[in-house]
């Protein structure tokens, strides 16, 4: 029996979205360690000098090396020194020096396990965070909760584990940043680095050889900019041409891939919905906020667009409806900006790099923030207190603890009013706006009259 | 020509660090068919969902919609794994998986108490040393905890799921056999201990497909698909890398008079293995790169070889260390990776210098005796010193008794080991020889043999003085 299209399509466009994330994230980008931007990028650096990263160590002084400097591993404590580090691409004053933090305690390695011989080891990563950005950051250490590896030579577990299992047991908060990471090994009585990233990545001093630079910048620059604009996706075009071709013989009538699978309300996996951008220009169908007249305000994804786009309401309930629907759409547009600041709880002010789209006529803006590993978006009105912060007074509910994240993209959200009459027919579908967005952060319904018992709904989407 | 506005060596080094590393990314992220966590490895699955059947070595059989049917039960104390009948690639080879049931964890009276909620992992894999090879495979199911000592515990929150490194126990691989498939358990904690489990799938190789049934997949998608896999295949990503080696040997060449792999051999420079390959594929030249440094006295232990050698072949030159007053003979074992080899298929055990290679393909077309390498991963027991280590052995074989099971003796300067099957491939060696005249000065060289190889397995000196190395290096 032939399997199902719709299954057929699930399988295939996850195994192609999965072939080109993993090249999408060996590609990298500049400031990423072993990615082939963050390389090419590194060896550009070291013939120009400076630094590019938003995020990283500096020295302290600018002819100096560029590497964080020795931790003190002493026993079961590891201690930072202080640092200089970039946040946003600006240098703050020097971080002070970070606590230091205790291995191989039971809590620490778990499944009770307590080293109690000098022959024990354990293995564990080290986050050097520096936040939040203000002008005296802390520096502020994280220990990933590694191996208790006993007696055994942690040789014999393979580089692969030096650099594959490391992960922070909870992330770090997100008003601050990660400039340095270290593998280390812990013995009861001395330690050492096993493995350092990102410490060494930021900062190259100048380099002082006309020559060297005369013959081989320019050529290691075109390099890096090739990289940075390297477009994976043209290797898959056949696969895209392939799968429109086979979903015609699903509906000769269909005009294309992307019409027949938004007719058939296909969701696809963002994988694939930025090859299919890559390679096509324009992004797949995709349910950014659903509302219905119970709720009046939406269900919001955090997707947004590869490629910014029109959007549209549909209605997709018509019961209930007995008067015109006014529907209010927060559009992202296609403008953002930086939060260099902790954010706040409710309303109140935000810190942000300088922005021409920020102004004193104010409007509404949108940031993602994440509970309980949950993204929401954060949509608030804002005016202007000065180029570099805005005052905010949020829309969309606040959480108890949360707060706008630093280092995050703040983006710059137009509202938009779209106008249903009481006899719109079910599925009908109105512009919202006439320019291109990334997507719908939140809409509200209002107007009309909603019998408890009726539902009316509305979907925002991509045309 | 003065070289004091060439590169520098600590700048070198930084640079060529880096687009070495930035090589390796891309092609590391291309990957192969057999590495579930490369590109060409989805691209292929797009494929093969549309085709049927597999490219691969090693892999289960599967549907688009379904993971293999393995079971998960409750035991007594701990919890058991049913592996239902099915089919799976092995070694090339579709072989059958009679059913099995394992214990996974059943000591919980030896073990911490599991925590409940959290996640253990399950390493299934399936391995066939039987010989000649049978029609099945046996299947193993390894904890990630030891049901004695709790050597090694991956704990996560219930939340926080381990990935698939993290669930290769490191004293439980055994053969490294590639992953045929692997179960991570999430531990429901009851009265008497493990009440319960859900058994999620995680990494489950499955590459080999059922037909679709449907001619119109085929026709439309068939083509296009196997177009996408063979272009990023057959892509050479060097080239993207090509403009900043020219810059380096066109600055070097300016500044020098010579190229720039003439100017860092004379430098003695050893460049990273990463920037050699982007260089070898880029250029279709290889940089020089030390392949073994031997003495003449203090036996075969004051001899170094480098694992790695040549990306292409290329011709290996001796080079002398020291004025010679007397002739001295070296000896040398080359081997070329370009060439046609095979792999072992069970575990070889070399004790007392002899052994026998069961090798996958027939030998048919070797010398009757000669030179062998085996290149590979040693294996110790546990954790013991050289276990895990990539190691080459040299040794002299004899196939007028089998091309399959093959008679072998080590060389007395090898140590008795273990090879992985699989992971170990075996490569014909030839064995070369040349003289430096008396009065030989430093500095001499003399190519080892005229046509190229890639590696140096083995090099002797029969005369001369112990300070007297000689170095052998890709020309």
């Amino acid at each position: 029996m032939a399997v199902s299209s719709t299954t057929l399509l699930y399988a295939l466009e996850t195994a192609l979205g999965g072939a080109y994330q993993k090249l999408l994230d060996a590609q990298g980008a500049v400031g990423l360690p072993g990615t082939v931007t963050g390389e090419v990028n590194k060896a550009k650096l070291a013939i120009r000098g400076g630094w590019d990263a938003d995020y990283g160590v500096l020295p302290p002084e600018f002819l100096d090396d560029h590497t964080l400097g020795s931790l003190s591993i002493s026993g079961w404590d590891v201690t930072v020194p202080a640092v200089n580090a970039i946040i946003s691409g600006a240098i703050p004053a020097n971080a002070a020096a970070g606590t230091g933090i205790t291995l191989g305690s039971t809590a620490t390695f778990g499944n009770s396990y307590s080293f109690s011989d000098t022959s024990d080891v354990g293995m564990g990563a080290v986050y050097i965070a520096v936040g939040p950005y203000t002008s005296s950051p802390q520096l502020k250490t994280y220990f990933s909760r590694g191996y208790a590896v006993g007696i055994y030579n942690n040789e014999s577990l393979g580089s692969d584990y030096l650099d594959r299992l490391w992960e922070p047991p909870s992330p770090v908060p997100t008003y601050e940043v990660t400039v340095a990471k270290y593998i280390i090994e812990a013995h009861k009585g001395t330690g050492s680095v096993k493995n350092a990233q990102m410490a060494e990545s930021a900062y190259y001093p100048p380099h002082a050889v006309d020559e060297v630079i005369q013959d081989n910048f320019s050529a290691f620059n075109t390099v890096e900019d090739a990289q940075i604009a390297k477009n994976r996706g043209s290797l898959f075009s056949p696969a895209i041409t392939g799968l429109e071709t086979y979903t015609k013989t699903l509906d000769a009538e269909t005009t294309n891939f992307k019409a027949y699978w938004k007719t058939q309300g296909y969701q696809f996996t963002d994988s694939f919905r930025r090859l299919y951008s890559s390679v096509k220009g324009e992004d797949l169908s995709v349910d950014m906020a659903k509302i219905t007249a119970l709720t009046l305000s939406a269900t919001c994804s955090d997707k947004l667009l590869f490629t910014p786009g029109k959007l549209e309401a549909v209605l997709t309930s018509t019961q209930g409806a007995s008067a015109t629907v006014s529907l209010d759409v927060y559009a992202v547009t296609p403008t953002t900006g930086k939060v260099t600041s902790t954010g706040v709880g409710v309303n109140g002010d935000i810190s942000i790099q300088p922005v021409s789209w920020a102004t004193a006529t104010g409007g509404y803006v949108a940031v993602r923030d994440v509970v309980d590993s949950v993204a929401y978006w954060r949509v608030a009105s804002y005016s202007q207190k000065n180029t570099t912060a805005l005052t905010l007074g949020f829309i969309t509910p606040t959480f108890a603890g949360s707060f706008i994240p630093y280092v995050s993209d703040i983006y710059s959200v137009e509202k938009k009013t779209v106008y249903f009459a009481p006899d719109a027919e079910l599925n009908s579908a109105l512009d919202v706006g006439t320019t291109n967005y990334l997507g719908a952060v939140f809409a509200e319904a209002t107007g009309g009259t909603y019998p408890i018992a009726e539902t009316t709904a509305f979907t925002i989407r991509n045309k | 020509m003065s070289n004091l506005k060439v590169i520098t060596t600590d700048l070198l080094s930084t640079i060529e660090t880096a687009l070495g590393n930035a090589y390796s990314a891309l092609t590391d992220g291309v990957g192969n068919i057999e590495d579930s966590s490369s590109s060409l490895y989805d691209i292929t699955k797009a494929k093969l969902i549309v085709r049927g059947g597999t490219d691969s070595e090693f892999s289960v059989k599967g549907s688009i919609s379904d993971f293999p049917p393995v079971i998960p039960q409750e035991g007594a104390l701990g919890f058991d794994v049913t592996v239902p009948g099915t089919s799976v690639y092995f070694g090339g080879e579709e072989k059958t998986v009679p059913t099995t049931t394992v214990s996974v964890w059943n000591d919980v009276a030896n073990t911490p108490n599991p925590e409940d909620g959290y996640f253990y992992g399950v390493y299934l894999y399936a391995f066939d040393e039987s010989t000649p090879a049978s029609d099945s495979v046996t299947v193993q199911v390894v904890p990630s905890i030891s049901a004695v000592t709790p050597v090694v515990s991956l704990i996560k929150s219930a939340t926080e799921r381990p990935s698939l490194a993290e669930l290769f126990p490191p004293n439980y691989k055994p053969y490294d056999v590639p992953t045929t498939a692997v179960l991570l358990a999430k531990i429901v904690v009851g009265t008497l201990g493990v009440a319960s489990t859900d058994i999620l799938y995680d990494e489950t190789k499955v590459g080999f497909y059922e037909s679709t049934n449907d001619d119109d997949v085929v026709e439309s998608l068939f083509s296009q698909l196997n177009s996408v896999e063979d272009s990023i295949a057959a892509t050479n990503f060097s080239e993207e890398f090509s403009g900043a080696l020219t810059a380096l040997d066109t600055h070097t060449r300016n500044r020098t008079g010579v190229s720039f792999k003439d100017y860092w051999k004379s430098q003695d420079y050893i460049f990273t293995d990463n920037f050699r390959k982007l260089w070898s594929s880029a250029k279709n030249q290889e940089l020089s790169a030390k392949m073994a440094l031997v003495y003449p006295t203090g036996g075969d232990s004051n001899n170094t070889y480098s694992p790695i050698g040549a990306y292409k072949p290329t011709v290996i030159e001796a080079v002398l260390s020291d004025y010679t007053s007397t002739g001295i003979t070296l000896s040398a074992v080359l081997y070329n990776e370009a060439t046609y080899s095979t792999v072992l298929r069970k575990q070889a055990s070399i004790t007392a210098g002899t052994g026998s290679l069961y090798v996958k393909e027939a030998i048919n077309s070797w010398p009757t005796t000669g030179y062998m390498v085996l290149s590979g991963r040693s294996r110790g027991t546990g954790f013991s010193a050289g276990a895990g280590h990539e190691l080459v052995l040299v040794g002299t074989y004899d196939r007028t008794s089998s091309a399959t099971i093959v008679p072998f003796q080590r060389l007395p300067h090898c140590a008795d080991n273990l090879f992985d099957p699989w992971r170990t491939t075996v490569y014909p060696a030839n064995l070369f020889s040349l003289t430096f005249a008396a009065a030989s000065p430093s500095g001499s060289s003399k190519d080892v043999a005229t046509i190229p190889y890639t590696n140096v397995a083995y090099a002797s000196i029969s005369q001369g003085t112990s300070t007297l190395g000689v170095l052998l290096r890709s020309k």
